[in-house]
């Protein structure tokens, strides 16, 4: 046709009569696909050819499931609602905390206790209440995952345990469903676009799962969480955001046959939608690191692995397996187990501790202290000894302590020498913030000779910081 | 290739491993142009080299955090290969670039980087 409108302005406009039908509003009789609040709201994205009309009816007609409701899903969830994404389904277990509040922006201080789903809908109706909401309030489980993500088109695994990637990439492998997985630690993010296109297992033309990537889990003891390690808001912000945008151009990519206009050169049509699905990007990781310079880089992955357990021809992952409890995930993934490394008579429980140090500070009637003040060592990492420290304490941290060769002959470590020169009747006290470190301290304090042949007891206050708090001082920090 | 004896790699480390290569993101080691058995040095001997003689670790070798007790890399490390030859310079997962078979260059970058679960 020659009427001075380019064909593919054409092709979105029929498109977008198309997927109004029954949703079309009636004024001074013209038919318009959005209604005229819609065409004000999404006006900036709608007149962006990535998006167009076209692109947001799409977006109207597509539902996203939100795995985990914190860092990454609060972001996303934001920018999804605003974008005018029809359908939102959130899944998390948990409630709001204060510790949340830093990096989890759909909650707020008086949402505290809340469930984090509950708060998420609430934040999302009055952003946009165009958006339905579909809460799940529970943790995703293998009995739960496909019934969940069966009723989604797109995935966002916004979770924080290898267990659940595991178990959301296999049922989104299962259930064809494309999926957004980001992470996050402390300065630094991980994105990945999965099983996109979500072709059956078996197809090489699909891409990877989260298990072509990493096809066994890392030892748990190698997990560190963002309670444990820390985390920066914006960098775990950024890679939530990323995550809807990511989301955004799965959904607009969407090439439907069902939809093709009729009345168009269907050829034409057909050819357009075969070049668009040769365009999907080819499968990579985006790495983000915000203290470095670049701060982000992007790196070719593989395609589909010919043995992946999921995704392959040979995969052992079935609708069955999952159904039946058969693939144990947290198993699978294995569980740090606590640490449990002395013996009784080398620990000391926070209470008597606290009362060493009572006897230590009592003047008696001789004008002499009961006891010598103890020796404590505290075995934090120093950017958290500086936040809050027992009174008198010394900081050498773990980090420190285990990157000391204890087989290396020559002159020893510093510390190792100053802590030789306390005298033997002195116990070195060793405190953390959990009770792990402080026990894996006192064994290589052995192994570093610095017990003397047994001539010095070497202490590890049980449960740290945290049974200090519970126990002995409710006013010491809790962070 | 020279036969001087080593080469310049140009490694970086992410996702905590930096935390054992002295807090250092990236750095640049320089490694034997040939392996024990006389071959050209390659990513398995790379590693074998990384954790012998660079890495800072002496913990028990099941909780080492770079390689197993058998010597492979940990599983949940990305191994990932810079090709100085190639224009774009571009990394790419290992598994692309032959794993640890692919013969070292002098300026290869190579990438450690741990996989993240926070959220
Ligand atoms: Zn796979």
């Amino acid at each position: 046709m020659n009427d001075g409108v380019p064909d593919d302005v054409k092709n979105e406009i029929f498109a977008a009569l198309r997927f109004g039908d029954g949703e079309v509003e009636r004024k001074g009789g013209r038919e318009w696909p959005l209604s005229g609040d819609e065409y004000r709201r999404y006006g900036r994205q709608l007149i962006m050819p990535e998006v167009g009309l076209a692109g947001q009816m799409k977006l109207k007609n597509a539902s996203v499931l939100i795995v985990g409701v914190g860092g990454l899903g609060c972001p996303a969830a934001a920018y999804l609602a605003g974008a005018g994404v029809g359908t939102i389904g959130l899944v998390d277990a948990d409630d709001v905390e204060v510790s949340n509040l830093h990096r989890q922006i759909l909650h707020g201080t008086a949402k505290v206790g809340m469930s984090k789903v509950e708060s998420a809908v609430l934040y999302i109706n009055g952003l946009n209440d165009e958006v339905q909401c579909i809460p799940h309030h529970e943790r995703i489980f293998p009995e739960n995952a496909l019934g969940i993500i069966s009723q989604y088109d797109v995935v966002l695994d916004c979770t924080d345990t290898p267990a659940s990637r595991y178990l959301i990439s296999d049922s989104c492998v299962l259930l064809r469903k494309p999926l957004v997985s980001a992470s996050a630690l402390r300065t630094e993010g991980q994105l990945m676009v999965l099983n996109n296109p979500p072709r059956p297992a078996g197809d090489v033309h699909g891409g990877p799962c989260y298990r072509c990537i990493f096809p066994k889990p890392p030892p748990a003891a190698s997990v560190v969480t963002c309670g444990e390690g820390g985390i920066l808001g914006p960098v775990v912000g950024t890679m939530g955001v990323l995550q809807s945008l990511e989301a955004l151009k799965v959904i607009i990519a969407t090439s439907s046959e069902e939809d093709t206009p009729m009345e168009l050169d269907e050829i034409d049509a057909q050819q357009q939608q075969q070049q668009q699905r040769k365009k999907a990007d080819p499968p990579n990781l985006l790495l983000f690191s915000s203290f470095s310079k670049p701060m982000f880089r992007s790196i070719r992955l593989r395609s589909r692995r010919a043995d992946c357990a999921a995704c392959s021809a040979q995969a052992s992952v079935t609708v069955e397996s999952l159904n039946s409890g058969s693939l144990d995930y947290v198993q699978f993934c294995g569980v740090s187990s606590p640490v449990a490394a002395l013996q009784p008579s080398e620990r000391i429980s926070v209470k008597s501790f606290a009362q060493l140090i009572a006897d230590s500070e009592q003047e008696v009637h001789f004008g002499r202290p009961l006891a010598a003040p103890p020796v404590v060592l505290d075995v934090r990492e120093k950017v958290q000894f500086d936040l809050c420290s027992l009174k008198g304490s010394i900081n050498i941290p773990y980090s420190v302590i285990s990157s000391t060769d204890p087989s290396a002959t020559g002159p020893s470590a510093t510390w190792v020498d100053e802590l030789r020169r306390i005298p033997l009747d002195q116990a070195l006290y060793i405190i953390c913030r959990l009770g792990n470190d402080s026990q894996l301290t006192v064994k290589r304090f052995r192994e570093l000779a610095l017990d003397e042949g047994g001539r010095r007891r070497i202490v590890d206050v049980a449960g740290g910081l945290k049974a200090w708090r519970d126990k002995v001082d409710r006013d010491f920090p809790e962070y | 290739m020279s036969d001087t004896g080593t080469i310049p790699i140009r490694l970086s480390f992410g996702g905590g491993l930096e935390a054992y290569f002295s807090n250092k993101r990236t750095q640049t080691v320089q490694v034997p142009s040939k392996d024990e058995s006389g071959a050209p040095s390659n990513a398995a001997f790379l590693i074998r080299y990384l954790h012998e003689n660079i890495m800072q670790y002496h913990g028990e070798a099941k909780n080492n955090p770079f390689v197993t007790p058998e010597g492979d890399v940990r599983p949940g490390i990305l191994v990932l290969i810079g090709d100085p030859d190639e224009i774009d310079g571009e990394l790419a997962d290992w598994e692309l670039e032959g794993e640890g078979a692919y013969v070292l260059k002098p300026n290869t970058l190579v990438s450690f980087i741990s996989s993240l679960h926070g959220g």
